[in-house]
């Protein structure tokens, strides 16, 4: 939660910034803002394109992908939420609290 | 007409004069000297190679020369030059037929970004291409004198040029560069490998180059089609042993490998992730030469 109680959104800025090659589960992955190139496998990829100008919230991703990780996803997507958040991939969003 | 046609003193004269112009894969360059040493060089491991018409555009323009001032006459020395900009400091004038070969590997890396450039000898055999990438002292050179003494083709020793337009790997089958104890190796593996002269302390140690195959210049037109990423490792005491890489990973290592692969941004991944598509890849360790051609043979 953030300092005024609504939770932290994250969000790909750009469909334009990523773009990938895929082998069985595992995927190369260019980040145009940075030039760089990651590996990342195939579950990864699809919760980052998940979020892909669209602000989600960890809560909604674990939902949404629960049925990839069953009972681990809310702690899987906080890390993965955390690594991309590091690689640069993705920004937070603060989202407007509810009136 | 290849330059093996060219009467010595006409092959000296260009050189002096207006530049000896050569179509080096798919770089038309001009070179311009005045040291016997390059022109024996060239007519050592450049005879098959094609001179350029009188109307040809010529990409780069080079020249080997003494830099001014009385050193010349004590301790001569050689300076490489790329449209008359010198981008490197001078070396002993003994290494400059080297310094040709560093040089122009130099330029077309700098300047030729309508390829991706992979730091890589490139090899085929049965119409497949082999792309060797890797670090100095891989033994990647090593590797590919062997196996073009062996009857593949050469498409390179140095970089693989991957068109950015079509993704085929195009030749610059120049001579193999050789270092220490490689020379002697590849001199016994093969009676039919012509090496130049070799000279010593060198900034990579001693250093030769092996004469391109004719068949490979003659068929420096030819673009291959890529099907094989190797990462060879010399290991002394190994059996060859070849371990698959994934595509993703092997992606990244090439990219390590590439010289502008950063340059080229977007396109540069797009190009690789297409080239890493259509190649299965492996790491490969190995000691014996001939067991490590029998290795490679099984992947073709």
């Amino acid at each position: 939660m953030n300092a005024v109680g609504s939770p932290l959104k994250y969000r790909v800025p750009s469909a334009d910034t990523l773009h990938s090659f895929c082998w069985g589960d595992q995927c190369a992955v260019y980040h145009a803002e940075s030039g760089d190139t990651h590996v990342l496998n195939k579950v990864d990829l699809n919760v980052l394109q998940y979020m892909i100008e669209t602000p989600v919230s960890a809560k909604d991703l674990a939902i949404e992908f629960q049925p990839v990780f069953d009972d681990g996803a809310a702690q899987y997507i906080q890390t993965l939420l955390s690594n991309l958040a590091d690689l640069g991939l993705i920004e937070t969003v603060h989202s407007e609290p509810a009136h | 007409m290849k330059l093996s046609s060219l009467p010595r003193t006409e092959l000296r004269r260009r050189l002096k004069e207006e530049g000896l112009g050569l179509s080096i894969g798919p770089f038309n360059t001009s070179l311009k000297s005045r040291l016997g040493i390059v022109a024996e060089g060239l007519e050592q491991l450049y005879g098959a190679f094609t001179l350029t018409g009188d109307t040809d555009f010529i990409d780069f323009r080079v020249a080997l020369n003494s830099p001014p001032g009385l050193r010349s006459w004590l301790r001569p020395q050689v300076n490489f030059s790329f449209d008359g900009f010198v981008p490197f400091k001078p070396l002993p004038q003994i290494q400059a037929f080297a310094m040709f070969e560093w040089g122009l590997n130099w330029v077309i890396a700098n300047n030729a970004h309508q390829y991706l450039i992979i730091h890589a000898a490139v090899i085929e055999r049965n119409g497949v291409v082999c792309i060797l990438p890797g670090t100095p002292g891989s033994g990647k050179s090593t590797l590919c004198a062997a196996l073009v003494c062996k009857g593949w083709r050469l498409l390179s020793d140095e970089m693989a040029l991957i068109s950015t337009a079509t993704g085929g790997v195009y030749p610059i089958p120049r001579p193999v560069s050789l270092k220490n104890q490689s020379i002697d190796i590849i001199q016994h593996y093969s009676s039919e490998a012509v090496i130049g002269d070799v000279v010593m302390d060198t900034a990579k140690g001693t250093v030769s180059h092996m004469r391109p195959p004719q068949l490979s210049v003659e068929q420096s037109e030819q673009p291959g089609i890529p099907g094989l990423i190797v990462f060879p490792k010399y290991t002394a005491g190994a059996e060859p042993r070849l371990v698959s890489l994934t595509q993703a990973s092997a992606l990244m290592k090439v990219a390590e490998n590439s010289f502008n692969y950063s340059v080229l941004g977007l396109q540069g991944f797009d190009v690789l992730g297409d080239l890493i598509s259509k190649c299965a890849c492996y790491e490969f360790s190995y000691q014996s030469l001939g067991e490590a051609k029998e290795a490679l043979e099984s992947l073709i």
